[in-house]
């Protein structure tokens, strides 16, 4: 039983990516996940959570959001006036505007790995991102972005185009 | 020595396939196509620890999302809230399964996604214990109408387990899962045979986890042993396989294998966004504004079903970027111009008669404009949409008379003085 103390005193989870990457976390972060959460409180999560969905690559983005987050968090018990709270504040929303901005293929990916292990903050914050990328583009445009194939028969796209014309008016 | 066991195991399934007295039904184009009416059976039956969407994109007509949740209490309703939320649901299904007051000790997940033609996608946690659980309490849930579930149940499981398999041939729960439902179905022929290709595959040094599972799963276990020839049930039924020494190697091998090829992954993301599912995509784009909605919608596919669901729901962003809306001379009488703040640009819209420029605009809510005509005609229009809806003419007052010009058109209404 690999019940690691952290070094504040707090029991530690270990994740396994899908290429083997060990990740060590306190349990206050890994709880952000609620399929981690659920692991816990079952008490199957020693001596480690193997995530056969999520490589290490971005295992250790999502590490180092639920750290962040886990940190910024928890902290707030003892002097939590409302300057120190607004800080906090601050410093997670620079922080999450750092974290998310990276190329879209690394956004889909921490945003399905958001998903399967259910951590809603983080995949509020990728779906947020990408309706940003999304934003004042045409079709053609949002495709040459993301990368997607336009898969419509002509027939198909015509009726959609006509169905709200006025918005494909001058693109 | 690991991918050697996936083939192995796809031989024994394939073997297992064509010769299991009991018949488990492969290939899946055997078996039914799922349908309402059997989610919403299994539904019922199922009741107090199944949720079913249908979750159907649009090309995957039968895709049923199977959502498992095995509670430890009665009440749980949070802990549903993530594994339910915004997919649609199949006509007759119950739209929220409520853990029922049996304690089942353990709770899981099961995500899996049936097509017509082959098991489409299986996620399921990585723990064979979990997995078996799952199956356990679905044919414990479903026991209550075996007539009409059991089948398909076992098609279910036995696909899901190949599939697993595939997915995951690294991973040993599958071969305890698989080996588990010949076992609770009692089909101990096929059960010893995968049982036989864990115990080749361990190799005499290997080392194997054993699973705690809960007594209530395995009454039977005694006479399982023996039936088996097994002298340590407890150990060979349940455990979990790895072997430690040959795991690290292929590990690297495959990671190295991926990194050979960079070019591949810029190649994938052609096709990222499509692949992203239906709830994920509804979820982006209830973050946007009705124009880039509306492009959005109109992507592709995948998009364009988001798009769809979100209108049907309702769920697209509430609290819109207010725009604004004018008529001009300009662009013509039955033209409305809507400019958006945040674009900055303007959309013509244009709109039924009467001509929308010499209607009074009486205010708004919900997306709808209330107009008015020179005849005092009054109208509700919903820009975005194009629609218009008439309100009963104000001549339908008692006390309202229309006054007629010399071409018979109303040009004018009085009021009768009382």
């Amino acid at each position: 039983m690999a019940a690691a103390e952290g070094s504040d005193g707090g029991k530690m989870i270990v994740l396994i990516s899908a290429d083997g990457q060990r990740f060590e976390l306190p349990e206050a972060a890994a709880k952000l996940s609620q399929i981690v959460l659920y692991m816990i409180e079952d008490g199957c999560c020693y001596p480690s959570i193997p995530l056969p969905k999520v490589d290490g690559v971005i295992l250790a983005k999502i590490v180092e959001y639920c750290n962040k987050h886990a940190a910024l968090s928890s902290g707030a018990d003892g002097s939590s006036d409302a300057a120190s709270e607004r800080s906090k504040e601050r410093e997670l929303k620079i922080f999450d505007a750092e974290f998310i901005d990276v190329d879209v293929t690394t956004l889909f990916d921490v945003m399905m790995a958001a998903n399967y292990l259910n951590i809603k903050g983080l995949l509020d914050l990728a779906c947020q991102r990408t309706a940003d990328l999304i934003k004042g583009k045409s079709p053609e445009q949002i495709r040459q972005t993301f990368g997607i194939k336009n898969d419509f028969t002509p027939e198909e796209e015509a009726a959609i185009r006509k169905e709200n014309a006025w918005a494909f008016d001058n693109i | 020595m690991l991918i050697a066991l996936a083939r192995t195991n796809e031989n024994l399934f394939s073997n297992s396939a064509s010769s299991a007295d009991r018949g488990h039904p492969f290939p899946p184009a055997a078996h039914p196509e799922p349908n309402g009416a059997y989610l919403s059976a299994l539904g019922d039956a199922a009741g107090p620890c199944l949720a079913l969407r249908d979750v159907a994109p649009a090309r995957c007509h039968h895709g049923i999302a199977i959502r498992v949740g095995v509670e430890e209490t009665a009440s749980s309703g949070p802990r549903w809230a993530g594994c339910t939320r915004r997919v649609g649901r199949a006509p007759g299904v119950r739209r929220d399964a409520r853990p029922g007051p049996r304690r089942l000790g353990r709770h899981a997940l099961l995500v899996t996604r049936f097509n017509h033609s082959s098991f489409g996608d299986a996620v399921v946690w990585n723990h064979g214990c979990l997995i078996t659980h799952i199956m356990f309490c679905l044919k414990k849930c479903t026991g209550l109408r075996p007539s009409m579930v059991d089948v398909d149940l076992e098609l279910g499981q036995a696909l899901a387990a190949k599939k697993i398999l595939e997915l995951d041939p690294k991973h040993g729960g599958p071969h305890v899962l698989l080996s588990n439902i010949y076992a609770e179905y009692g089909s101990w022929t096929d059960a010893k045979e995968v049982r036989g290709v864990m115990e080749l595959q361990g190799g005499g040094n290997a080392l194997f986890h054993e699973f705690v599972v809960g007594v209530v799963l395995h009454l039977t276990l005694p006479l399982v042993a023996t039936t088996l020839h097994l002298g340590q049930p407890h150990r060979v039924l349940l455990r979990h396989y790895s072997a430690p020494d040959t795991a690290p190697r292929l590990l690297k091998e495959f990671s190295k294998d991926k990194h050979d090829h960079p070019p591949q992954q810029t190649e994938t993301v052609a096709a990222d966004l499509p692949e992203l599912p239906l709830d994920i995509l509804m979820d982006i784009f209830a973050h946007l504004d009705i124009p880039n909605f509306v492009h959005a919608g109109s992507v592709c596919n995948s998009g364009c079903s988001a798009y769809k669901e979100l209108c049907c729901l309702g769920w697209y962003k509430q609290s819109q970027t207010p725009c604004l809306l004018y008529t001009s001379e300009s662009a013509g009488d039955s033209i409305v111009c809507l400019y958006d703040i945040v674009e900055k640009r303007v959309y013509m819209i244009t709109l039924l008669d009467p001509p929308i420029r010499i209607r009074l605009f009486i205010g708004c809510s919900l997306g709808w404009l209330v107009t008015a005509d020179d005849t005092s005609e009054m109208h509700l229009v919903n820009p975005i949409t194009g629609e218009q809806i008439a309100l009963p003419s104000v001549s339908t007052i008692e006390n309202v008379n229309p006054i007629f010009n010399e071409f018979g058109d109303v040009h004018k209404r009085e009021e009768k003085s009382s």
